[in-house]
């Protein structure tokens, strides 16, 4: 009996750890893809092994099966797993792995005696490959060790005369090719401080040698050009420690298309997620989800690996046909943390969503009446009717038109004081109106005249050439920064030098001169002005980023117009995601990207589907920024608590639960003049107005500084800053600032200490103007059981108030 | 006959007089001057060199490697194990030195036996700079390690010049010197050996002795001396690091500079065999050597945009000025030695006023659409040629300047030019290996031939 005990038990353990890996039922091996040409020579290409289970789930088998080719004198498999073309025919490449197999087929054509490798096709992928160009070495702007390439191969015109003709031709060595120094660095035949980079005989080798022995033949105007590429598997959703290899196929003008996974620079976007090698194999590290970024020939493009914290869940409901905005973001949001297996944490209690929505809307903390009332109102409706009422506050105003101000660099050292209080005022209007965000961004692209009187001209002081210009309008608008493509093609996104000075060719008629008052400048169209490409010195036509045409060559209106038609119409899939993104960093903790203004193809938003439809809703509904908050403040999601649920602990992205948010400078400031009653005096200002409704950053105040107020000399979200350091926590535990105001005798320690309030009375309110919630029975009893033995009352109540304005709960917005 | 003792003793007596084999001491292992200062050259004096210790560390001597880097001593004697320089090869430590592992494990073996028998020198001083291969006479030395077969392909000209008595044009290109023969157009002799391409040459004044710069690039830099008479190799001067770019006879004929990529620029006594002067001042590659024909000065030019003015006999920099906008690839005094003539990745050629009194530029000839890679003066001084990456050798008159001719026959970059002796020829060298020779007069291209022309 035992023996069999022990033999079931075994058999169940064996059957268990199998389990995960290899789930019972018949798995089969499937090749992909079925069918693959190569052309020409140096072309090569990876298949993927997959074991599909009974599920029909794929895991990657590619390690672990073995190919081998019917013919290996027409295509044989190399030790890299890459299947390489020798003579013109057709084989079949069989997978095998324990009992099963697969097969494909690869035809291979184009071998002719004497071609050469193509500079661009062949030559050029090996240079980025190796890293011959990267930035850090021969692609930096000023080369290395006096050769230079273009940044991962942008300028092939460059690279082919770097390489054959400059330096006396030294770097080649036309009758004895291996001899070449472009060989024997990189293999470390001859010194060369960038390592080893090449073997020696490699098939990269090969290709180098072979072009430099038929002539070096340079690139051609026909040569055909990569126009898009492809990863595969776009998807795949991964355990923590299971790998995937991924491939890419580059498809070129031509038509034709060629694996290019040996020579493509693989990176992965989080790599607490995902980590890839150099050849494309993706590992999962952690729960999450993770983009495997390609990059090849000035194209990048990403897979996503999916990690899921557990297995996955089924709480999506179906569509419904009364589905609201905010009910369909919630249902997306719960979609995407269904796949994870993420828990949703609770809802939030009452005074957290008071707290929050005030901080987030108005960028006040409640009072404690307000508090006291709320959290006594029994109506079902009443944070609906409370996220209404915020939005009606001044403070609402004050609060948005400070954000917008940031971006548009609202201040007195750049904008001298008259054109700040003019652009201060112009964008408190439109906050007031709730312009919409079409005709904000319209105003200011096309504004004219007056810096001193004319709020949004003022865009055209702060940035001041039409580089600057461009560089602007493209990260506040459309959240994108194409600063990196002024000297060479973006690394890391889809933008060239071209369209960077295409972009910045709308501005270069724009003219200012003097305006009658000192410091002010006035703005005008004019008609003369062209921007010029910086290498070769041609007049570039104005034309926008994306699905957009180049403006005529006779166009001699104000060029601003039709840039501004661009930005604002749905062609351009920026506009309405830039601000969506904004407005759900601010709710949410963290943008759909991140950073909030660097939308790049390399950064996946965290939940596309909601990030597009809350983009096409807001287009759709005259940009309307009001009822977007509005939107999203109704949403469950928005009113889950900050408190975490078993595995929802590690998720900062997916939105399983309120986030943790530092309160920014300005609302910090106001809060603890809140919660003292005791308000700051900003010099040149009435008592009473908050940090937040200051009109710039460049009112005296160390408190502000030190808590990360931007001092807006950039059009970036990432100036204002939230890291931590001693000098807040100091600050916060013995400054004046806060000693002053526990003292003050017109603050609220006074009051309550000189009230005919109870000790359980004063530490209510306490908490309430603190925390705007009411003490738990223990905190209450541990408060009283300190006033006793507290030698003078007041001293007492200084210390609650010190203690409770110094912990986390008061310090976060959560 | 020998008494059989006797003969015992004198066996025995012989044999205690042989060398008594294993008892004396064998040639060790491992030899620092033999094997780990090879693996050093290759491997890491490239990185860790005197001018430039990458984390303070040099391996350019036996003292310098004892002495270690910031990082404390490299080698603790007898124990590679504890030797951070092993730790690195090893991949004990990190980072991988050196980076992206080159060395053989023959070679990380090496080091380690060498380390652990006690890291001993064998050179003669410890502070001996590390051998490098030296081209000389009786051995002349190719490219170290030249790697692959070679191909029937025109390697491209850098250089050329015509012999004083105008009888030879001698033209550099991938390991040897064409000696062409002007009369019948020919080539009448290969002068083989160099190490790579010859990047310049130059006679000396009477014509006696021509001079070939070159080297393995990024890896020495050498100057061979030839016997015009006698027809073969005399001498070569090997102590540059990298390939020499320009060299010039003194008009005395006793002495030679060198400009080289290492961007020092060397003078050399010819007779003695010995480095004269070593002068560092260029921040970049040096492109250009010439010698003033008062014998006084030498001038250089280099990819830094400068031209430097030198004392050869005091070793020294006198002037120095930014000639360009660009590298500075070539220059050249005028015969009488009142004008410089600069070319340069500008686009433009300069004349400079070289004298005591006043010295600046006197013009500047635009013209040409890409990087002027060579000027020259005609032998009278009245004519100046340029060459460029546009494919196109121009002619000027340098008293006003006036472009007289220009020749459009070459068929890529032009990297050398120069004029005959007599003035009736101008010939050109190209990177597709074609020397074009034209007759000035008629302005029409005489003679075309490639490098891959055998006598």
């Amino acid at each position: 009996m035992r023996k069999l005990c022990s033999a079931l038990a075994l058999l169940i353990s064996v059957c268990s750890v199998a389990g995960h890996a290899a789930p019972a039922g018949k798995t089969t091996l499937r090749l992909s893809p079925p069918s693959a040409m190569l052309i020409g020579p140096y072309s090569e290409t990876h298949l993927l092994v997959d074991s599909v289970d009974a599920t029909g789930a794929a895991h990657d088998a590619t390690a672990t099966a073995k190919l081998s080719s019917s013919d290996p004198s027409i295509a044989s498999i190399d030790a890299d797993g890459a299947i390489r073309p020798h003579k013109n025919g057709k084989v079949r490449i069989t997978a095998a792995r324990g009992a099963q197999t697969a097969a494909a087929t690869i035809s291979v054509t184009g071998i002719r005696p004497g071609t050469p490798p193509s500079f661009l096709k062949d030559v050029e992928p090996v240079l980025t490959h190796a890293g011959c160009n990267m930035g850090a070495c021969h692609g930096a702007a000023a080369g290395k060790g006096g050769f230079r390439l273009s940044l991962l191969g942008y300028d092939p015109d460059l690279d082919f005369e770097s390489i054959t003709r400059q330096a006396g031709a030294r770097r080649i060595a036309r009758s004895q090719p291996q001899n070449s120094l472009l060989l024997r660095k990189p293999t470390f035949a001859t010194p060369h401080r960038g390592g080893k980079r090449l073997e020696a005989g490699s098939a990269e080798y090969r290709i180098l040698t072979d072009w430099i022995a038929a002539g070096c033949p340079g690139p051609i105007a026909t040569d055909a050009r990569v126009v898009a590429l492809k990863v595969t598997p776009e998807v795949r959703t991964l355990h923590r420690g299971d790998t995937q290899q991924f491939t890419v196929t580059a498809k070129y003008s031509d038509g034709t298309t060629r694996d290019a996974t040996g020579e493509t620079l693989f990176t992965a976007s989080d790599e607490s997620t995902a980590s890839v090698t150099p050849s494309g194999l993706a590992k999962a590290t952690g729960p999450g989800e993770a983009a495997v970024i390609a990059r090849y020939q000035g194209l990048v493009t990403t897979a996503n690996v999916v990690s899921p914290f557990a297995s996955p869940l089924h709480r999506t409901q179906p569509i419904s046909k009364n589905a609201t905005v905010s009910s369909t973001i919630d249902r997306m949001v719960t979609s995407r943390l269904d796949a994870l297996g993420l828990p949703l944490s609770a809802r939030s209690s009452d005074g957290d969503f008071l707290r929050r929505a005030s901080l987030d809307i108005t960028g006040q903390i409640p009072s404690p009446q307000d508090a006291r009332v709320f959290l006594n109102d029994k109506d079902p409706q009443k944070r609906t009717k409370l996220i209404d009422s915020l939005l009606a506050r001044p403070e609402y105003v004050d609060c948005w038109t400070r954000q917008w101000a940031d971006l548009l660099r609202c201040s007195r050292s750049v904008l001298n004081e008259k054109g700040m209080y003019a652009l201060n005022s112009w964008i408190h209007d439109a906050v007031n109106t709730n312009m919409p965000w079409d005709r904000f961004a319209t105003e200011i692209i096309v504004s004219a005249g007056d810096t001193y009187k004319n709020g949004p001209a003022n865009f055209y002081k702060a940035a001041s050439s039409p580089e600057e210009r461009a560089e602007a309008l493209s990260q506040v608008f459309l959240g994108v920064r194409i600063s990196c493509a002024k000297c060479h093609n973006h690394p890391y996104d889809r933008w060239t030098q071209n369209q960077y000075y295409q972009m910045a060719a709308f501005f270069s008629r724009v003219s200012s001169k003097k305006g009658s008052d000192k410091g002010e400048m006035v703005v005008f169209a004019s008609d003369t002005g062209e921007t010029r490409h910086p290498k070769s010195q041609k007049v570039m036509a104005p034309c926008a980023l994306i699905n957009a045409t180049p403006l005529a060559a006779d166009f001699n209106q104000d060029r601003r117009e039709p840039l501004a038609a661009w930005v604002t119409t749905p062609a351009n899939p920026f506009f309405s995601h830039a601000l969506v993104n904004r407005v759900w960093k601010r709710m949410l903790g963290r943008g759909f990207v991140d950073p909030v203004d660097d939308m790049k193809a390399t950064t996946p938003p965290t939940n596309r589907a909601l990030f597009d439809y809350l983009a096409t809703d807001f287009s759709s509904h005259g940009y309307d920024i009001k009822r977007l908050i509005r939107n999203i403040c109704l949403t469950d999601t928005y009113q889950r608590s900050a408190e975490p649920n078993g595995v929802n602990a590690g998720d900062r992205k997916f939105y399983s639960h309120y986030p943790v948010k530092r309160l920014e400078a300005e609302q910090m400031l106001d809060a603890l003049s809140a919660a003292t009653g005791v308000y700051e005096k900003f010099a040149g200002y009435p008592t009473g107005l908050t940090a937040q409704a200051l009109p710039d950053t460049q009112t005296a105040s160390y408190f502000l500084d030190l808590f990360g107020r931007p001092a807006r000399t950039t059009t970036c979200a990432c100036e204002r800053g939230d890291d931590p350091n001693l000098s807040q926590v100091l600050h916060l535990m013995n400054s004046q600032d806060v000693n002053t105001r526990l003292a003050a005798k017109t603050g609220r320690v006074e009051t309550l200490s000189t009230s005919k309030l109870t000790d359980t009375q004063v530490i209510e309110d306490l908490y309430l103007a603190s925390y705007t919630r009411l003490p738990s029975t223990a905190e209450t009893k541990r408060t009283l059981a300190a006033f006793k033995k507290a030698k003078e009352r007041r001293a007492a109540i200084e210390d609650l108030s010190w203690a409770l304005l110094n912990s986390n709960e008061f310090l976060f917005c959560h | 006959m020998l008494h059989p003792l006797r003969v015992t003793f004198l066996f025995a007596l012989a044999l205690a007089c042989l060398p008594a084999g294993h008892a004396t001491a064998a040639p060790p292992a491992v030899s620092y001057s033999r094997d780990i200062t090879a693996i050093f050259r290759t491997a890491c004096l490239g990185c860790h060199n005197n001018e430039t210790p990458a984390g303070k560390f040099s391996v350019a001597s036996y003292t310098a490697i004892m002495k270690g880097g910031k990082s404390g001593p490299s080698i603790i004697a007898g124990k590679s194990a504890q030797s951070r320089l092993f730790k690195l090869v090893s991949g004990a430590a990190r980072p991988v030195m050196p980076p992206g592992g080159g060395l053989r494990p023959v070679d990380i073996e090496n080091i380690k036996t060498w380390i652990d028998s006690g890291a001993k020198l064998d050179l003669a001083a410890p502070s001996t700079p590390m051998p490098r291969p030296v081209a000389t006479p009786a051995a002349p030395a190719v490219s170290p390690n030249p790697i692959g077969k070679t191909i029937s392909v025109a390697s491209p000209v850098a250089c050329l010049a015509y012999s004083p008595d105008g009888t030879t044009l001698a033209v550099g290109t991938y390991r040897e010197v064409l000696l062409i023969d002007t009369k019948s157009t020919r080539v009448a002799g290969i002068w083989g050996g160099q190490a790579d391409e010859v990047r310049s040459l130059a006679y000396s004044r009477s014509g006696a002795m021509l001079a070939a710069g070159g080297g393995a690039p990024g890896i020495t830099g050498e100057i061979r001396l030839y016997d015009v008479k006698a027809g073969k190799e005399t001498a070569a001067f090997g102590d540059h690091t990298d390939v020499v770019n320009g060299v010039a006879f003194s008009p005395d004929e006793k002495r030679i500079a060198s400009g080289s990529a290492d961007k020092s620029v060397r003078i050399w006594d010819i007779a003695a065999r010995k480095q004269l002067a070593l002068m560092r001042d260029h921040a970049d590659m040096v492109l250009g050597m010439a010698w003033s024909p008062d014998g006084k000065y030498a001038a250089s030019c280099g990819a830094d945009l400068n031209i430097k003015i030198w004392d050869p006999t005091a070793g020294r920099r006198v002037y120095s000025f930014q000639a360009h906008d660009a590298a500075v690839n070539s220059i050249a005094f005028s015969p009488d030695g009142k004008t410089l003539l600069s070319s340069s990745s500008d686009h433009s050629v300069r004349f400079w006023n070289f004298g005591a009194e006043s010295s600046g530029m006197l013009r500047t000839l635009s013209g040409h659409g890409q990087y002027v890679l060579a000027a020259a003066f005609s032998k009278d001084g009245s004519l100046a040629a340029t060459a460029s990456a546009d494919k196109v050798v121009k002619l000027w008159k340098t008293a006003d300047g006036a472009n007289t001719i220009t020749l459009t026959d070459a068929k890529d970059w032009v990297y050398a030019v120069a004029f005959s002796p007599d003035g009736t020829h101008v010939a050109a060298g190209c990177w597709d290996g074609t020397i074009l020779i034209w007759n000035i007069q008629t302005a029409k291209l005489e003679t075309t031939l490639t490098t891959l022309h055998r006598p």
